[in-house]
C-alpha cells in the first residue's frame, strides 16, 4: 500500500519545517529507523526517520522549502496492514467520578487495577491506590517538596521583578551560519546560548548567584546554574549543569541535552539536585510570552524565558521585524536592589549581541 | 397517632371545605356514593349539593366546569376518579388549566387542584392500572404533586389549593390502606421539594408514589446486609427539586430511579438526563432506571406482578449496582 509520509511535529510549538537534506531518493528501500530527511525547525536541525519499512516511491517537497508539519514529504511503498489501527479494546475504562479523581490528585490511572464490571475502575478503586501508594516517611514525593520550597519561598523572599526583551537578530543568524557547519546531532539548540550568555553575565554578579541562610548571603565560588525541567510524570524539578562557568559553548550544549534525558529516566546525581546556585526557568516551549517566577530557596535570583517570536521593534528610527526573547528576574530584595538586576538583565543583552564571543 | 392515606386524604379536603368558603367538590360520585375510594364519604349530608357536586361521566365537561369556577374567584377540587380518565379531560387540563395564564398574558390564572388516583397494581388490566403523572409533567404550566407518605396526603392539599396555579395530585391508590404513625402537631412542609427519607453513603435511590414504601422496604433489607443507600422521596415532579438529587448523588455517585411509568420517554429518564448533564463527572456507575414493562398492564395477577417494580426487583438491582 501507499502510505504517505507528513511532516513530523518536532516540539508542540513547531508549526513548520524547512527541509535540508533529503537522505533518501525514489527507488530506495528504506528500512525502519532509517534517517530520511534533515529538517531544520527553529530551534534546531533534526534528522527525521521512518516508521516503516518500504520502498521511496516519491520525495515531495524540494530543499529548502519551509513545510507545514503533517503536510506530506515523501510517499513510500509499504506493506499492507503495517499501519496498526488504534486498539479500541484497550481503552481504559474508568468511570467519570474516578477519572476526576485521579486527575485532581495526578494519577495516571491506566495503572491502576479496576474491580468493576469489565475491569472498570471505579472511583473506591483510585481512592484505595491512592491510600496504598502514600510517600512513605524518607522518600521524597515531589509535588510535597514542591509545594514546601515555593510556600516557604513566598512566605520569606521578598521578591523584585524585572523584565527585559532581548534581541535575537544576531544570534539567530550567527546560529543559523554556526549550524551548517556542524553535524546533526552538535547542533547548537537555541536555549544553550540563552544559557551561556546567562552564565557568562552571573561571572560579573556574584550577588545574584550564591544561597541565603540564616539570615546570611554567601556568593557562591562555582555557577552551578539549575534548569527547571518539567516531568512527563507530572511536577518539576531543576537539576543543575554543575561549574558551567567553566564550559564551553559545545560542551555547555551537550551538558544540557544530556541532563534533559536523564531528568525524564530518572538517573539525576543528587549534588545536581541540591546544588544549584541560580535558576533558569524556560517556559518558551508552552508558548507564554513572560514568566513571573518564585525563587528557589535558598538561592536569591531565577531568570524566566518567554517564547522566542518575531516582534515589530524601532531600530535607528525604523521599524524592523526582529527576533526577540522577554527574560523576567525575580530577585531577592533581601540580598540585592533592583539596579544590581537591570544590570544584570543588560550585560545579557549585551552579550547576546555579540554571539561568534559567547 | 395512627392514621391511612385515606384517612388523611380525607381529613385534608374536609379541612379545606371547612375553612374555606370558596372551596367545594366536583366528581364522578363524590357525593351520594361518597368517592369511589370513600374518600369523600358523608361529604354531601355535612357540606351539602352547593359543596359536593356529583358530575355526569363527563371528564371533560365537569373539568371544564372547575376550571371556570377557578377563573371566577372559587377554589374547586375537581376529582377525576382514575387517572385513566384524565385522558378524557387532557384538553381541559393543558390548554385551558395549564397554558391560560400564559395565554392571557398573565391576567388569568386558574386556581384549580385537580386530584386522581393512580397506577397499578390491582388487577383492573390495561385500563385502570397506569401511572399518567410522568407523562403530565411534560407540561408547562401545571405542578405535579405526587403524596407517597401518609403525612403528604394529609397536607399537600392545602399547599395545593394556597397556589395561584393548577396544582394536579397523584395518590396511588394502592397507598390507601397504608397506615403511618404520624406527628398530630406537624403542619405540613412545602410540597415541591424534595425529601431524604433516609441517608446513605453507597447510592442514591429516587423515586415517588406508589413505589415509595416498597422502596424503603428493599433499603431496609439492603441495610441488614450491610447497604447503606440513601433513598429520596420526589414528592414533586414538577418543578422537580433537582438540587436535592444532585447533591445526594454528589455524594454517593450512583443513582437509581424507580418510577413506576414505562421506561421509554419516562420521568426517569428526564432524572437521569440532568443528573449526566449537571454532574457527569460525579458518577461511579451509569445511572440506572427500574420501570415498568413496556406492556400495558396484564390482568392476571401474577404478570401483573411481573410488570410492575416490586421489592425484590429494587433489591436485585441495587445489589447488581454494588455487587
Amino acid at each position: 500500500m501507499k502510505y504517505i509520509v507528513p511532516m513530523p511535529s518536532l516540539g508542540a510549538d513547531m508549526e513548520e519545517g524547512k527541509l535540508m537534506a533529503w537522505k533518501i531518493a525514489p527507488g530506495d528501500s528504506v528500512k525502519k529507523g532509517q534517517s530520511i530527511a534533515v529538517v531544520e525547525t527553529t530551534k534546531s536541525a533534526v534528522e527525521i526517520e521512518s516508521f516503516y519499512d518500504g520502498v521511496v516511491l516519491d520525495v515531495l517537497g524540494n530543499l529548502g522549502d519551509s513545510i507545514h508539519v503533517g503536510a506530506p514529504i515523501a510517499s513510500f511503498e509499504i506493506a499492507d496492514q503495517v499501519i496498526p489501527s488504534p486498539d479500541l479494546t484497550k481503552r481504559v475504562k474508568i468511570s467519570p467520578a474516578a477519572r476526576k479523581f485521579a486527575t485532581e490528585n495526578n494519577i495516571n490511572f491506566e495503572n491502576i487495577l479496576g474491580h468493576g464490571p469489565e475491569g472498570l475502575i471505579e472511583l473506591a478503586d483510585v481512592e484505595h491506590y491512592v491510600e496504598s501508594h502514600k510517600p512513605e516517611k524518607g522518600t521524597v514525593n515531589i509535588r510535597a517538596a514542591i509545594a514546601n520550597a515555593m510556600t516557604d519561598s513566598k512566605k520569606e523572599i521578598p521578591h523584585y521583578y524585572l523584565k527585559h526583551t532581548f534581541s535575537l537578530d544576531l544570534v539567530m543568524s550567527w546560529l543559523d551560519e554556526k549550524n551548517k557547519i556542524l553535524p546533526p546531532n552538535e547542533r547548537l539548540l537555541m536555549p544553550t546560548i540563552l544559557l551561556k550568555a546567562i552564565v557568562s553575565a552571573l561571572k560579573d554578579f556574584p550577588m545574584l548567584n550564591g544561597y541565603f541562610k540564616n539570615g546570611v548571603y554567601t556568593p557562591s565560588a562555582v555557577i552551578n546554574v539549575g534548569v527547571a525541567v518539567a516531568l512527563k510524570s507530572g511536577g518539576v524539578l531543576v537539576p543543575a549543569i554543575l561549574d558551567s562557568e567553566k564550559l564551553s559553548l559545545n560542551q555547555l550544549n551537550l551538558s544540557f541535552l544530556d541532563l534533559a534525558h536523564r531528568v525524564q529516566v530518572n538517573e539525576l546525581k543528587n549534588r545536581e539536585l541540591i546544588e544549584g546556585t541560580f535558576t533558569v526557568t524556560n517556559l518558551g516551549d508552552s508558548g507564554c510570552e513572560e514568566v513571573f517566577g518564585i525563587i528557589f530557596p535558598p538561592q536569591v535570583a531565577l531568570l524566566g524565558l518567554g517564547f522566542i517570536h518575531k516582534r515589530l521593534v524601532m531600530i535607528n528610527d525604523k521599524i524592523q521585524n526582529s527576533w526577540v526573547v522577554v527574560g523576567s528576574l525575580s530577585a531577592d530584595h533581601r540580598v540585592t536592589d533592583g539596579m544590581t538586576g537591570a544590570r544584570f538583565l543588560r550585560k545579557i543583552d549585551e552579550l547576546l549581541q555579540k554571539p561568534d564571543q559567547l | 397517632m395512627k392514621m391511612s392515606y385515606r384517612e388523611a386524604l380525607r381529613w385534608s379536603i374536609r379541612e379545606a371545605l371547612k375553612n374555606d368558603s370558596r372551596v367545594f367538590l366536583v366528581g364522578e360520585d363524590v357525593g351520594a356514593y361518597g368517592g369511589s375510594y370513600a374518600v369523600s364519604k358523608d361529604f354531601l349530608k355535612e357540606f351539602g349539593q352547593e359543596k359536593i357536586l356529583d358530575a355526569p361521566l363527563s371528564e371533560l365537561g365537569f373539568t371544564g366546569i372547575g376550571i371556570g369556577a377557578a377563573l371566577g374567584g372559587l377554589r374547586p377540587i375537581i376529582e377525576i376518579m382514575t387517572v385513566n380518565f384524565s385522558l378524557l379531560a387532557l384538553d381541559q387540563i393543558i390548554n385551558s388549566a395549564a397554558f391560560l395564564c400564559h395565554m392571557s398574558g398573565g391576567q388569568f390564572s386558574v386556581p384549580v387542584v385537580i386530584r386522581m388516583t393512580t397506577g397499578g397494581g390491582r388487577q383492573l388490566a390495561a385500563q385502570h392500572s397506569n401511572s399518567w403523572e410522568g407523562w403530565l409533567a411534560h407540561v408547562p404550566g401545571v405542578k405535579i404533586l405526587t403524596p407517597g407518605t401518609v403525612i403528604d396526603a394529609k397536607f399537600m392539599l392545602q399547599y395545593a389549593l394556597e397556589d395561584p396555579n393548577p396544582v394536579l395530585i397523584f395518590e396511588h391508590a394502592l397507598l390507601l390502606n397504608h397506615v403511618q404513625e404520624i406527628d398530630e402537631n406537624f403542619q405540613g412542609t412545602s410540597p415541591f421539594k424534595a425529601m431524604v427519607l433516609k441517608e446513605g453513603r453507597s447510592l442514591t435511590l429516587a423515586t415517588y408514589g406508589g413505589m415509595l414504601p416498597r422502596s424503603l422496604e428493599a433499603v431496609s433489607i439492603l441495610e441488614q446486609k450491610g447497604k447503606s443507600i440513601e433513598l429520596i422521596d420526589l414528592r414533586c415532579l414538577r418543578p422537580l427539586d433537582e438540587e436535592s438529587i444532585l447533591t445526594s448523588v454528589k455524594k454517593t455517585h450512583r443513582l437509581l430511579i424507580v418510577d413506576e411509568g414505562w421506561r421509554s420517554g419516562s420521568f426517569a429518564a428526564e432524572i437521569s438526563a440532568r443528573v449526566m448533564e449537571k454532574i457527569f463527572y460525579e458518577l461511579d456507575a451509569p445511572v440506572q432506571r427500574l420501570c415498568r414493562r413496556e406492556v400495558p398492564i396484564p390482568y392476571a395477577a401474577q404478570l401483573e406482578r411481573a410488570a410492575i417494580p416490586q421489592t425484590d426487583d429494587i433489591v436485585s438491582k441495587i445489589q447488581e449496582m454494588l455487587r
